[in-house]
């Protein structure tokens, strides 16, 4: 170990202090957080690039988005908890957002599996306990079990994938996993990577192990479930291109048909389901289900411009979804509930909430010229692109994509004029009815201003963002 | 490669195979004659008093989660010693890193009050 090593976890360094920090502070929990989270943002631009840690861990444009992006997420997170958490005890949860977070930065950084491995769960088993956080909530206790259950489940497959591609190649660094010991020990490395991508698949929600998540988002008190859909699931995402587009690349295998089934069916079943919610929260669990569909897109295409289309759409919907849960949680921790009812009147209510969901939304849904059309514009671009070279099924794919984002405005659209047309089911505070009847926390209110800023600025200006995504898939092709 | 195993296989099929046959078989062929007395769970002899499906304590298993952080401490800490002059001067302050930041999860316990018995 040398300097360098150090100076290469600096993020991870910085994010772990201001955790402890927080747990021996007893207030200004949230804003210390933001600080720390900021540092660590700032951090990003002063990490050295390379290998650290005998080539256990690495830093290159690709490790640096992501760590970006989800201290972002985080940041979002912290600022929109005050006020809508609702718990008695509210310096452990931050403390343990901030743990969450580390273990997503090691993710990141992990270039080896049992390194990915640990900081995965680093991350799990913050959230774990997160989800239950409410501990006089029944729900929220659980979906705690039901999440730290499921968890358990998938760590085991993947731990379980891991020791067999240990055995098939006798290394656990990711970039020699092609190294096999013997030829016949192939089927023990494909049968590793079949319960890696199980496992992982239980974190992504891809379509035969997405039923805990609408549970769990729902239970979940609003701000973690920002934190599960828009932190977690990257993560896993994260990992899956870290194993599978290394690997399956450098052992010719074609795994693009797989893919784009658990693409179709994980894109059309969400639709369908959310489609005949009644509570929001849960109309957002299985639209995020659907997300995930999408971005599985970029694995059955599996080309340097895919990759790029699938980060796009991890980073855009990322942010918007975060964004509507901790709309969601403002609504309910003012008393008003997660029906589609309660956002009845929200534009008469506080029309910048209104707005932010508004656009969000449309963005989900992939409406012109949002971030959301954008991202998916791409990814869908990328599978017309390599479906017109060789495989033709892709551009069926990219066809099934654009009528699950036109079945997916059904829903969105609903919300939107619930809140925007609908007469209040509740009476508006006030003699005035367009008085202010929903107070924002300060803190959210800077979340949800950022959120405008990031929605406008990629709607007038992708380019800003795709090339540091380009830059970033290039790093790893 | 695979028919290497196959010995594992056979051992793994016989062995359950044996416990499953002993149990069955003392199922089947043990006489039966209960009584309220031999109903009871076993307490040390004693009448037990009570369901046995109460709350238990929940200062029992904190103890043991701030026991669990010592018993991994050392766990790493005797390889370390070992090949201490090997590993050098970084291994040095790696360690004491790890022991830093493991104490401050007991100092939080401590400063939380978990340490009090009987709150």
């Amino acid at each position: 170990m040398s300097f360098a090593d150090v100076q290469s976890i600096a993020p991870e360094l910085i994010v772990t202090l201001g955790a402890f920090v927080v747990l021996f502070v007893r207030k200004h929990s949230p804003q210390i957080a933001v600080i720390e989270l900021l540092l660590a943002l700032l951090s990003l631009f002063f990490l050295p690039h390379g290998e650290f840690f005998f080539g256990a861990w690495e830093i290159h444009a690709f490790a640096i988005f992501f760590k970006a992006l989800f201290l972002v997420v985080a940041l979002l997170v912290v600022l929109g908890s005050p006020g809508t958490l609702g718990a008695e005890r509210e310096k452990e949860y931050y403390a343990l957002v901030l743990f969450a977070t580390v273990g997503m930065l090691g993710v990141a950084g992990a270039k080896e599996l049992i390194t990915l491995f640990v900081s995965f769960e680093l991350s799990s088993l913050s959230t774990y306990a997160l989800a239950g956080y409410i501990k006089r909530d029944e729900r929220s206790l659980e979906a705690a079990t039901k999440f730290f259950i499921i968890g358990a489940l998938s760590s085991a497959l993947s731990l379980y994938g891991i020791s067999l591609i240990y055995g098939a190649t006798n290394t656990t660094f990711i970039q020699n996993l092609v190294a096999l010991q013997s030829p016949d020990l192939e089927i023990a490395l494909r049968a590793g990577l079949v319960f890696v991508l199980a496992g992982f698949g239980f974190k992504i929600t891809v379509v035969p192990f997405h039923f805990w998540a609408p549970d769990v988002y729902e239970g979940a008190p609003a701000p973690v479930t920002a934190l599960l859909a828009a932190g977690s699931k990257k993560m896993g995402f994260l990992a899956l291109i870290k194993i599978f587009l290394v690997s399956l690349v450098a052992l010719k295998l074609d795994w693009g048909l797989l893919f784009g089934v658990l693409a179709l069916l994980t894109m059309t079943v969400g639709n369908l389901l959310a489609l005949v919610q009644t509570s929001v929260k849960r109309m957002l669990a299985y639209s995020s289900i659907a997300h995930a569909g999408y971005i599985l897109i970029a694995f059955a295409v599996g080309t340097e411009y895919g990759l790029v289309g699938g980060l796009f759409h991890i980073v855009t919907h990322a942010i918007t979804t975060a964004g509507v849960f901790l709309i969601v949680a403002l609504l309910a921790a003012k008393g008003l509930g997660e029906e589609y009812v309660s956002y009845s009147g929200l534009n008469r209510r506080q029309p910048l909430v209104a707005l932010v969901l508004l656009l969000s939304l449309l963005s989900l849904a992939g409406v012109p010229p949002l971030p959301g059309f954008q991202s998916k514009f791409v990814l869908f671009g990328s599978a017309v692109d390599a479906g017109l070279a060789n495989k033709s099924w892709l551009v069926l794919l990219a066809i099934a994509g654009v009528v699950n984002s036109a079945l997916s405005l059904a829903f969105y659209a609903r919300l939107i004029k619930v809140a925007y047309v609908d007469e209040p089911e509740r009476p508006l505070v006030g003699a005035n009815p367009h008085a202010e009847a929903l107070t924002i926390p300060p803190l959210l209110l800077v979340a949800l201003l950022l959120e405008l800023l990031f929605i406008v600025v990629l709607a007038v200006q992708p380019s800003l963002l795709l090339e540091a995504l380009r830059s970033a898939v290039q790093a790893i092709f | 490669m695979i028919s290497n195993y196959l010995p594992l296989l056979v051992i793994a099929v016989l062995s359950s195979g044996v416990i499953m046959a002993a149990l069955g078989l003392s199922h089947r062929i043990t006489p039966r004659r209960p009584t309220p007395e031999k109903e009871q769970p076993y307490e040390c002899g004693e009448t037990p008093i009570g369901d046995t499906h109460r709350p238990w304590e929940v200062q029992y298993y904190i103890y043991v989660l701030i026991f669990l952080v010592f018993a991994i401490e050392v766990v790493f800490l005797v390889p370390w010693a070992v090949e201490f002059r090997a590993l050098g001067g970084w291994a040095f302050f790696e360690m004491m890193l790890f022991m830093a930041i493991l104490l401050i999860g007991w100092l939080y316990a401590w400063r939380e009050g978990l340490l009090r018995w009987l709150r």
